[in-house]
């Protein structure tokens, strides 16, 4: 499924990123806590959080994930959108909940971000 | 570490205990140094793991440290040596979920007792010595082949 799909399902906002909306994704990692994208996420996950914390963009940038949604209209800080323009990573924003985001991409076939062994 | 002769590119860095602000800056430089040498991306991403779960324990638990990489022909290797409190028991921290991480930590997302048993299984040799009262010693290697 490509970003532009996802913004359709979860009718986000896209803060950041608007010219990145082609990129594929199968992958989908959901989680406040970036030591569990640090032990489980897989490259090119699309990563749903409602943390709103400086080393997110650090860290979709450093493990190459496709974008970050921030659910539950949680909305970043300016910082946050600012360091998602310099390094490239699309930020988008949606009303429903961690839940209901998650419910609905599974829905629509998509995986969870898990590594193997 | 490498053999001296076969070590084609040697830095040092150094990271701040404390410093959110600048958190993750090495890990980025370092990220940019193995994609310059055209390193497959999923070795960098390996590489990035171990990178920047090691920078995180060091602005979340130590004061500094100094940051060796070392590039050969055949692995990427990562020293990290911190002025810090050290560990008084490495097989208890290298159990995951243990942490002795602070409300503030956990709650910018970190410390959930992950990051060592994180960095040893993505490496492809690991070694920590530590000294109470002192620092610890990280030596990670990760293979290019």
């Amino acid at each position: 499924m490509q970003l532009h799909e996802i913004v359709k399902l979860l009718g986000a906002e896209v803060l950041v990123g608007a010219g990145d909306l082609d990129r594929e994704i199968s992958a989908v990692h959901a989680s406040d806590l970036i030591s569990h994208v640090l032990a489980t996420c897989t490259r090119g996950a699309l990563w749903l959080t409602g943390l709103l914390d400086s080393q997110i963009v650090n860290t979709a940038e450093l493990f190459d994930l496709s974008a970050v949604v921030f659910v539950a209209n949680r909305r970043p800080t300016q910082d946050i959108i600012e360091a998602a323009e310099m390094e490239n990573v699309p930020v988008l924003c949606t009303q429903y909940t961690m839940f209901e985001s998650c419910g609905l991409l599974y829905s629509k076939g998509l995986k969870p971000s898990r590594r193997c062994g | 570490m490498a053999n001296a002769e076969s070590v084609v590119f040697r830095k040092s860095y150094h990271i701040e205990g404390g410093n959110f602000q600048s958190a993750g800056s090495v890990s980025k430089k370092i990220k940019q140094i193995l994609k310059q040498l055209n390193i497959d991306g999923e070795i960098i991403w390996r590489a990035m793991i171990v990178a920047y779960e090691a920078e995180m324990n060091v602005v979340l638990y130590a004061s500094e440290a100094e940051v060796i990489l070392e590039i050969s022909p055949k692995k990427i290797c990562m020293i990290f040596k911190d002025k810090g409190p050290g560990i008084p028991d490495i097989p208890l921290a290298m159990t995951e979920g243990y942490s002795t991480a602070t409300r503030e930590m956990r709650e910018r997302g970190f410390g959930a007792g992950l990051g060592l048993p994180n960095i040893k299984k993505t490496a492809d040799n690991f070694d920590i010595q530590s000294t109470v009262g002192s620092g610890t010693q990280l030596i990670i290697d990760i293979n290019i082949f």
